[in-house]
């Protein structure tokens, strides 16, 4: 029987639950570290140019046409082969195409976008195959609309992960692959590279996230910063709250979504799995675009006259990226590392006839990893609690600019109150009751 | 402050380090899946298991199917009449999720513990 259905989504595996007392460690250690920098913290914003060490030598490297050129003819040709998959390849487990999506495209831009910047953009397919076109480059300017379509598009990506039926079948996902196709190339074609920048959910999610890496361009040369500095030096575009925000309401629905609790009282319920998944998911969003709009409303009453126009909830949207990444490595490390091997491997056989095209076929899958679910279940804790860390000195260093001096720290209760919930909430669903 | 603090978090280990020694699974488990008039039982049960333990899965069913172990890739052909019962040792630790078929429900979640 085995290999003959098609299979029910990547991922077959989830870690273990976390232990309780390391849910509760990890919350106590939250409370205890916001407290401990924002009451020993600053009085004035420390971060507000961007600075950092430049290295004429990279830029020039990396700049150049060959290495460009070389690396977006490889980015290109991955996807390719991914596609080549999705429409003459197998309705089977062995399918890269899933994989290909879910796992090194949707985590895989996490890793590249903290470690190498903004390379996603750079590197992008659609940009590659429109570089005949003058205004497809990444260096336009972002439309009026900032990236609040990417938002909306992050959501619609969401639902495809944890809502939509047989989600892992050829024959859903063409049809999800054929709208994105329309939804950037038809774009790109009317407004410029700029389209891709503000409304590709990926190219949205890794531009945000390049915020928070050691790399920034500055003046044209990359140089090497405090990604702390990055994050809250560089103006948000319009909308980056809502990523940010769509981005924590689909994590923890998956968390959510996942737990047994919420599967039994799916399964015994007369109203269709379909329409509690999306309600669901939409609940969790608008759970956490509520709490944090309180929070912000609470904040602004405190703010300066002359600072009122920009709201607090777009001046602190970039704060909220340390969270979202906290979140994907407790929750993705693992999934990555394991099927991240496995997408390797089918890769090379994307008919599923037992080819072997870049000869990693015949290769195993290391699951070394198992054999220390402590260390893992440390690290989710670990990369909750650290991002959540990073998220209060920015938000703080963010939120001093326009607070009187006599009011900094009570007006900045409510957000940190709703940091701690969000982090809180983050690691007791990976308690998963 | 900071010695305040390292003594909060010292003492928060102390007690994670108690916690944690005290859980052990067991070195067997049993899943019991009937499957009668297209409703399933058990919905979304928790069966944990030590690594390396054995975990047996009875199945009675009025209609054929097959009970899926994620992860594990084991897929077993149930038939109606006597039961079906299927054994195997859980060597890959984590949470798998158990499903039938046909109808498709999740019956359960596989815990392997380390």
């Amino acid at each position: 029987m085995t290999g003959l259905l098609p299979l029910h989504g990547v991922g077959s595996r989830s870690d273990l639950p976390l232990p309780f007392a390391l849910v509760v460690f990890g919350a106590a250690l939250v409370v205890v570290l916001t407290f401990v920098l924002v009451l020993r913290s600053w009085g004035r914003a420390r971060w507000t140019e961007p600075r950092g060490r430049a290295l004429p030598g990279l830029t020039r490297l990396v700049d150049h046409p060959v290495t460009r050129w070389a690396l977006r003819l490889l980015v290109l040709a991955a996807n390719v082969v991914a596609w080549v998959a999705l429409w003459a390849g197998p309705d089977k487990v062995s399918n890269p195409f899933p994989g290909f999506l879910f796992v090194w495209v949707w985590v895989g831009l996490v890793v590249v976008s903290l470690l190498t910047g903004t390379s996603w953009s750079a590197l992008h397919p659609v940009r590659t195959l429109l570089a005949w076109r003058a205004g497809s480059s990444t260096t336009t300017p972002m439309p009026r609309w900032g990236v609040w379509p990417g938002a909306l598009a992050l959501a619609g990506f969401g639902f495809l992960e944890l809502v939509q039926p047989d989600r892992a079948t050829t024959g859903v996902l063409r049809w999800w692959a054929l709208a994105w196709l329309v939804w950037v190339v038809a774009g790109t074609l009317r407004h410029g590279g700029a389209w891709l920048a503000s409304s590709d959910p990926f190219e949205v999610y890794a531009s945000a996230l390049a915020r928070i890496s050691p790399w920034q361009r500055i003046d044209g040369v990359i140089c090497w910063v405090n990604p702390l500095r990055q994050v809250c030096s560089t103006p948000a575009p319009r909308g980056l709250w809502g990523v940010a925000l769509v981005l924590l309401g689909t994590t923890a629905f998956d968390s959510l979504g996942s737990s047994l609790a919420w599967v039994r009282a799916v399964q015994s319920s007369a109203v269709p799995a379909l329409a509690w998944g999306t309600v669901g998911l939409l609940a969790m969003i608008a759970l956490v675009v509520a709490l944090y709009w309180g929070a912000c409303a609470l904040l602004d009453r405190h703010a300066r006259p002359e600072h009122t126009p920009l709201r607090s909830w777009h001046r602190l949207g970039p704060s909220l990226l340390p969270i979202v990444v906290g979140y994907v490595i407790a929750h993705y490390t693992t999934l990555f590392v394991l099927e991240g091997q496995r997408v390797l491997i089918t890769l090379s056989d994307p008919l599923g006839r037992g080819q072997n095209w870049f000869g990693t076929a015949e290769w195993g899958v290391d699951a070394s990893i198992f054999e220390h679910p402590s260390l893992v279940a440390w690290l989710q804790v670990a990369g909750i609690v650290i991002g959540h860390a990073v998220a209060v000195v920015a938000a703080h260093d963010l939120a001093v600019r326009w607070l009187p001096t006599e009011r900094q720290m009570t007006a900045q209760v409510p957000i940190l109150a709703v940091m701690v919930v969000f982090t809180c909430g983050g690691l007791l669903l990976l308690f998963a009751p | 402050m900071m010695t305040r603090v390292a003594v909060v978090v010292l003492a928060l280990l102390v007690v994670l380090t108690g916690c944690s020694g005290s859980s052990k699974a067991p070195q067997t488990a049993t899943m019991t899946i009937v499957i009668a008039d297209g409703s399933v039982s058990p919905n979304g049960q928790r069966v944990e298991v030590r690594k390396g333990g054995t975990v047996t899965l009875e199945v009675t069913t009025d209609k054929a199917t097959i009970i899926h172990v994620h992860g594990y890739e084991i897929e077993v052909q149930a038939n109606p009449g006597a039961p079906t019962t299927h054994e195997f040792t859980a060597d890959k630790p984590g949470a798998f999720e158990i499903e039938t078929h046909d109808p498709a429900v999740i019956v359960g979640q596989l815990v392997v513990k380390s």
